[in-house]
């Protein structure tokens, strides 16, 4: 029979997948992972470890839609989005077309299109991907460092 | 200072994320649904997001989760019966919040039920993964073009995916092809040190990732100080794993969080016995 420890290794990847999707940012994804396995440890005894992850996964999506009628997004929806409330004012304007550029890896777009869409902090961007602080930092150093350079080579190329 | 996102009436980017996950109200999936037909910044958002949070989850969330797991076992154990006045309306109040009881569980037929805490064991973070290379030659890439090494990485990644399926004989050959044909590169020793570390061998990891260590430069020297000093804490040598942990720790590069954390556990390991 599979310890609990085995049943958290096995299946904390797909877990914690479905509940990013459910809930679409790292911090409360994390949190729901936990209240799930928890959930899972207070059981264990009883529990058909074959049926796994279904059951964990049922847990997740519950906890999301919780999360989400908590949030009470219809009335917010109008105004600034959910985490923005103290925006920063961006040091730069960057056109659409490269949030989207093929230098760039998905990690610097997301950090860049939170950053420069949504004005969000890079406290705030760090807890909604699941990264520190200094993670951020330097992604978008590194994202606006290459964007930089390959533009210059374009201009130079044409 | 109102976002653009906000400006254009785009809704909270997670929120895009949950549709068609059935956590949301199907009259707000409906409204959702059709901004995102007609907001090409909110697609494009949504799709980035979805790759970035798709990602393998790194070492450090997975002892992070667990140790908010192993944190509350002990703690509603032990103070079963001292629960305080305010703790007791936190959790009344979290039983209005959570109004969804959990599924059902499906029973196992005659089982000896466990003590939970024994089940779980110490969290750590020193554990085998893959191996990040630094990125490559970001003005080749936008020309469609790949560099030697681009190529080499490229067969690495084969190779690691060969180990992750557990045929980690086949995958060690075939790094140390790549090796012989780079002999001056640090990529293929890296991926050779993390596949024995995979297969449960630091002693032969550790003679791989020193042997690369010397050739690697810039912030992959950190990237094999990570890997090595999962080698010695799986090897019984916390004292040599913290004197590689501490200057990882200290750049503040993509593993200095679980370097930093790695610090901290070995801080609190039980001395060793007296002689």
């Amino acid at each position: 029979m599979a310890s609990f420890d085995e049943v958290y290794q096995q299946h904390f990847p797909a877990v914690l997948r479905v509940a990013l999707r459910a809930v679409g940012r790292h911090d409360v994804a994390e949190e729901i992972t936990a209240e799930a396995f928890l959930a899972l440890h207070r059981q264990f005894g009883r529990i058909d470890t074959t049926q796994l992850p279904g059951w964990l996964l049922t847990v997740v999506r519950r906890r999301a839609a919780d999360h989400w009628r908590r949030q009470k997004l219809e009335q917010t929806w109008s105004g600034d989005p959910a985490g923005a409330s103290e925006p920063v004012t961006p040091p730069m304007e960057i056109a659409d077309d490269l949030f989207s550029h093929p230098a760039l890896k998905p990690v610097h777009r997301a950090c860049l299109a939170l950053r420069y869409r949504y004005d969000m902090s890079r406290e705030e961007i760090a807890m909604r991907l699941g990264l520190t602080d200094t993670q951020v930092r330097g992604h978008l150093q590194y994202a606006l460092t290459l964007l930089r350079k390959n533009l210059d080579l374009e201009e130079k190329r044409s | 200072m109102t976002s653009r996102a906000a400006s254009a009436g785009c809704p909270d980017p997670a929120v895009l994320l949950a549709i068609g996950e059935g956590v949301l109200d199907p009259a707000l999936e409906v409204r959702l649904r059709r901004h995102l037909e007609q907001c090409a910044d909110c697609r494009e958002t949504a799709e980035t997001l979805r790759d970035t949070l798709d990602a393998e989850p790194a070492v450090e969330i997975r002892a992070r989760v667990q140790r908010r797991v192993t944190d509350a076992v002990p703690t509603r154990r032990l103070r079963a019966w001292t629960i305080p006045m305010g703790l007791l309306a936190a959790a009344a109040a979290l039983l209005v919040v959570v109004s969804m009881p959990d599924p059902v569980v499906p029973v196992a037929p005659a089982r000896a039920p466990e003590t939970p805490g024994s089940l779980l064991p110490r969290p750590t973070v020193f554990h085998p993964d893959r191996p990040f290379f630094v990125a490559g030659d970001g003005a080749l890439a936008m020309r469609g073009e790949q560099s030697a090494r681009e190529v080499a990485l490229a067969r690495i990644g084969a190779a690691l995916d060969e180990a992750d399926a557990g045929r980690y004989a086949e995958a060690v050959a075939a790094l140390e092809r790549i090796e012989r044909e780079h002999p001056s590169s640090a990529d293929a020793p890296l991926a050779i040190g993390t596949t024995h570390l995979l297969s449960g061998q630091p002693g032969v990891a550790i003679a791989a990732l020193e042997r690369g260590r010397a050739r690697a430069t810039g912030s992959l020297v950190d990237e094999f100080d990570w890997h090595l000093a999962v080698a010695f804490v799986k090897s019984g040598a916390p004292d040599r794993a913290r004197a590689r942990l501490v200057p990882v720790c200290e750049h503040g590069g993509p593993r200095s969080a679980v370097a930093c954390a790695g610090l901290a556990e070995i801080a609190r390991l039980p001395a060793p016995p007296p002689r």
